[in-house]
């Protein structure tokens, strides 16, 4: 054992702690005492980012240094009865160190863009504390070192995706598009908790180094057979196919782009649409042991994977088209675990989330830049991609076209005979209740709403002066059209 | 069965300070008045069930800490072990924040009055050792819902809720008639290990009612609708059909519990899914709390009948956990209702714009119930699914799914009351001390209770233990 291990586990504790205690630190205050002023708030996130950045560089060069393979940090059962027990585990190797160090880096980055972006924006708190939570469950997803932990982590993104969904609350596409993205999260999340039970189950230990000892990632092996591991490997499959927005549930991640850029960025370009990739990297022996589970996941991420190329073309709104351009990338890289490959997808993974975030930030001025490059130009800027247009026939062009547009019909495919028929059936059952109970509907004093009223950030913002004296950046939404997919 | 007397009838104190504080507030006209003389019951249960509680836990295992008053039959007629010790801190705790912050509207003299005496009934339950008290307490604790019902205007209502707990008291009387019959101990601390099928049927049938288990399930939610926040979240948390569960059949090896486990589990674990479905078309705020209320009921009662030790366990936090977390609930939406009438959930209402921190609450305390991580209900869900799993698979699935339909349904919620713009709302004043010090206490106990759960999954293990020992 390195006498150095301390030291790395501190370094490791301090990477996901320091977030974590910054975001308990500004819930708590924010609770008890109200909103913490702008710069507080900011200062705060970013300090707890950076100092977690650095820890986890620093334990990263150690680690290099010293030839260390994993850390594995027991901090003993959060709770336990009888034979069952829910340890904090804390895993880091090869594949924690990227997801560390991009979920520190961008979320820091992110923090930094939306200070001045979100300048005296009335959720201005409520968004760095979620971004706070969103980078403390992200780091807790990467670092657990068992599956019970990592759910704690995979559920916290999830609700605060959602949270930011809805972030623009006076508007009633954010809270619906809100919904939508949390219900495919929630539905998903069964196939989760189910796999993390079995595998407790099956295996004895929650624990990855165990379950799937006795070699460090990415050569272990799973300690589940035959129709087990199937079904395992099946359920994580339907959970990733959730989070990371794969075929037939890739119509919420257009729809999520509602919420503030930033946001958009780090949850959907970079780090929440990967979780699910981490999801079956990490238990990528389960999908070794279960040659079906595998097949479906190639099988998934190329359909999507093709399915999204075709539907982004077909985008008329630049956050559209690059949510179907992650989309396609994140099937690619789905495609890649399935097919058994672990560096690569880490690889692909990393490129995809550092440049998906940049597009998505830059997302606003995109247009204006295009439009100052064309009137320089005096002409409209070529178009890219007529050669592979070309190479498919003119009638399966139309079709593909037509297919794009509706985007696969995938959303009207799943209300019509997922989410209708349950809907009407609890509609049915509501009235039968009713009925049995006796109670007549009580009479509301509120009014319904008087139609969509303009957003506050669709109308044209008075530049007013910020406290240093420089003009407040205009909100961004008011400068470009909010997504297409807001009207579908 | 070990009995330890206590040095004063602290049990009886317990039971007599809300009854009186009852007979007190009845007797007053002035709302402030009578807050005032509530709460200050309360607190005084609060206290002396923190004791008890406590002294319940440092007596030996399997050992009842009874009052000195004349024994019943073969025991004392009140005890308190280490099982009922945190419901009683349960209820009373659910007592004090409901009379704290209960809206002027909905707090009363007589609705206070009301509240009290059902704590009272159901802490009168909770210390039964004797099954004829504890039918008497479960009957007394129905009728101030009863009355507030009736007196509500809406006879229809409060006749068919007196026709289906009608059913569940004379399911429980008959139960108590044949144990009676047969001779047998209607001591309470003594697990069940004989049984008829008859006997089975009764109580399998007042279970069902009080717990609001399907098709005996729609009072649960139509009292959300309707009931006093302080009345509603008072016979919610306590149990009491759970807690008969408890002590007849809980631990496996009885009769009882062999004839009851696999029709009950099945019952429990569909209305679950059923409720949690329901709740997503709710167009009444109260009473789509009242359907996530119903299926919370109902995931603890699957994770009872498994008789696992994790199901147990797991249950019993839970219990807890959605105890406090759905009694904020309550009061959020009755202090929302004190500020804009009736919440309709049909369209997004905006409170949010005049009531922010009163939405952040809502959301962190609905969030809470329906196991956010982080809070005291992750962990009972933790344990509740493994252990209900591990023993039927298929009812361990229901409660997973109906666990994520409840967290969208939560979501939905807050959404629907305080997204969206309306432009015709009041200026209202948002949360006021009282009832943000209340709010606030509730979710930091769920969120303590989520990040170190160790000394409460361990009370709870314990409770449980206490059921495994006394069924062998």
């Amino acid at each position: 054992m390195s006498p150095y291990l301390p030291y790395l586990e501190a370094l490791a504790l301090a990477a996901l702690g320091l977030p974590a205690l910054a975001c308990l630190f500004h819930g708590l205050a924010s609770l008890l005492w109200g909103p913490l002023p702008e710069h507080l708030t900011t200062r705060l996130t970013a300090g707890s980012l950076s100092a977690s950045l650095i820890a986890t560089l620093i334990l990263t060069a150690a680690m290099a240094a010293l030839k260390i393979e994993q850390v594995e940090i027991d901090l003993g059962p959060l709770f336990s009865v009888g034979d069952y027990s829910f340890e904090l585990d804390l895993l880091v190797d090869h594949l924690t160190i990227p997801f560390m160090a991009l979920t520190s880096a961008l979320t820091g980055l992110i923090g930094a863009f939306s200070a001045s972006y979100l300048h005296r924006e009335p959720g201005f708190n409520r968004f760095f504390f979620l971004l706070l939570l969103f980078a403390s469950g992200m780091l807790v997803l990467t670092m657990a070192g068992s599956v019970d932990l990592m759910f704690a982590g995979w559920e916290t993104v999830g609700v605060t995706s959602a949270l930011l969904i809805g972030f623009f609350r006076e508007r009633a596409g954010p809270i619906k598009n809100a919904l939508r993205a949390f219900a495919v999260y929630r539905i998903c999340d069964v196939g989760f908790l189910t796999a993390a039970i079995l595998i407790h189950h099956a295996a004895h230990t929650a624990r990855f180094s165990q379950a799937f000892a006795p070699c460090a990632w990415p050569q272990g092996s799973a300690h589940l057979e035959g129709s087990m591991a199937t079904a395992v490997g099946l359920l994580l499959v339907f959970a990733a196919l959730g989070k990371s927005a794969q075929v037939p549930f890739t119509g919420w991640l257009p729809r999520a782009m509602e919420g503030p850029t930033p946001s958009s960025a780090i949850f959907y370009g970079a780090l929440s649409i990967h979780a699910g990739v981490y999801l079956l990297l990490r238990s990528a022996p389960v999908l070794d042991a279960a040659p079906i589970a595998a097949g479906a996941l190639v099988a998934i991420g190329v359909l999507t994977a093709l399915h999204a190329t075709f539907v982004g073309r077909a985008q008329t709104d630049i956050k559209s088209a690059l949510a179907y351009a992650s989309i396609t990338q994140v099937g690619l890289i789905m495609a890649e675990v399935g097919l058994g490959f672990r560096i690569l997808p880490l690889v692909h993974l990393s490129g995809h989330a550092c440049l998906r975030t940049l597009q998505i930030l830059r997302s606003p001025s995109i247009l204006h830049e295009r439009h100052l490059l064309e009137q320089r130009l005096a002409s409209d800027l070529p178009e890219t991609g007529r050669f592979y247009e070309q190479l498919i026939p003119l009638g399966l062009r139309r079709w593909l076209y037509s297919w794009a547009l509706e985007r696969g019909q995938h959303d009207t495919l799943l209300l019509r005979w997922v989410v209708a028929p349950i809907l009407a059936l609890a509609r049915l059952c509501e009235r039968l209740e009713a009925f049995v109970s006796g109670a007549d509907r009580p009479s509301y004093s509120t009014p319904p709403p008087s139609g969509d009223s303009p957003p506050a950030r669709d109308r044209a913002p008075a530049r007013e002066l910020s406290p240093s004296g420089r003009a407040a950046p205009i909100p961004v939404e008011a400068r470009v059209s909010a997504p297409e997919a807001t009207s579908r | 069965m070990h009995q330890t007397p206590l040095a004063l009838p602290w049990l009886l104190i317990l039971v007599a300070v809300p009854g009186c504080g009852a007979l007190w507030c009845a007797r007053l006209s002035d709302s402030g008045d009578a807050r005032k003389v509530a709460s200050a019951a309360a607190a005084l249960v609060a206290a002396i069930a923190l004791g008890l509680t406590l002294a319940a836990f440092g007596a030996p295992p399997g050992h009842f800490l009874v009052d000195p008053l004349p024994a019943l039959g073969s025991s004392a007629p009140l005890g308190v072990d280490a099982l009922s010790g945190p419901l009683l801190l349960l209820v009373a705790a659910v007592g004090l924040a409901s009379c704290l912050a209960s809206p002027t509207e909905a707090a009363t003299p007589v609705d206070l009055a009301r509240a009290l005496a059902t704590e009272a009934a159901a802490l009168l339950g909770l210390c039964a050792l004797d099954l004829r008290i504890f039918a008497l307490a479960w009957i007394l604790g129905l009728v101030p819902v009863g009355l507030a019902l009736f007196e509500s205007g809406e006879r229809r209502v409060a006749l068919r809720f007196g026709i289906v707990q009608g059913l569940g008291c004379a399911a429980l009387l008959a139960a108590l008639a044949l144990l009676a019959a047969d001779e047998r101990s209607l001591h309470l601390g003594v697990n069940l290990s004989q049984g008829g099928a008859l006997l089975a049927l009764c109580v399998g049938g007042a279970v069902c009612v009080r717990q609001g288990l399907f098709p005996l399930h729609s009072w649960l939610p139509t009292l959300h609708e309707r009931g006093a926040p302080a009345l509603v979240a008072l016979t919610f948390a306590p149990q009491l059909g759970l807690y008969l569960l408890l002590r007849l059949c809980a631990a496996e090896g009885g009769a009882l519990h062999d004839a009851l486990a696999g029709p009950l589990m099945g019952l429990a674990a569909g209305t679950a899914v059923y409720a949690a479905v329901l709740g997503l078309v709710q167009r009444d705020l109260r009473r789509a709390i009242g359907w996530l209320a119903t299926s919370q009921s109902a995931l603890i009662a699957t994770g009872v009948l498994s008789a696992s030790e994790g199901g147990v366990t797991g249950s019993l936090l839970l219990w807890a956990s959605s105890g406090l977390a759905l009694t904020g609930l309550i009061q959020a939406a009755a202090a929302l209702e004190g500020r804009f009438g009736r919440v309709d959930l049909e369209h997004p209402q905006g409170f949010a714009s005049r009531t922010p921190r009163l939405a952040a609450i809502f959301l962190l305390l609905g969030l809470a119930s329906v196991g956010l991580p982080g809070t005291l209900g992750f962990a009972s869900e933790d344990l509740l699914f493994h252990g209900t799993l591990e023993v039927i698979p298929a009812a361990g699935l229901a409660l997973v799914i109906a666990t994520a339909l409840n967290g969208l349904s939560v979501l939905r919620i807050s959404h629907r009351t305080f997204d969206g713009v309306q432009r015709t709302l009041p200026a209202v004043p948002d949360l006021l001390p009282r009832e943000r010090a209340v709010l606030v206490a509730l979710f930091l106990v769920l969120l303590g209770g989520g990040l170190l759960p160790g000394g409460l999954v361990w009370t709870s293990a314990r409770s449980a233990a206490v059921l495994r020992e006394r069924a062998h």
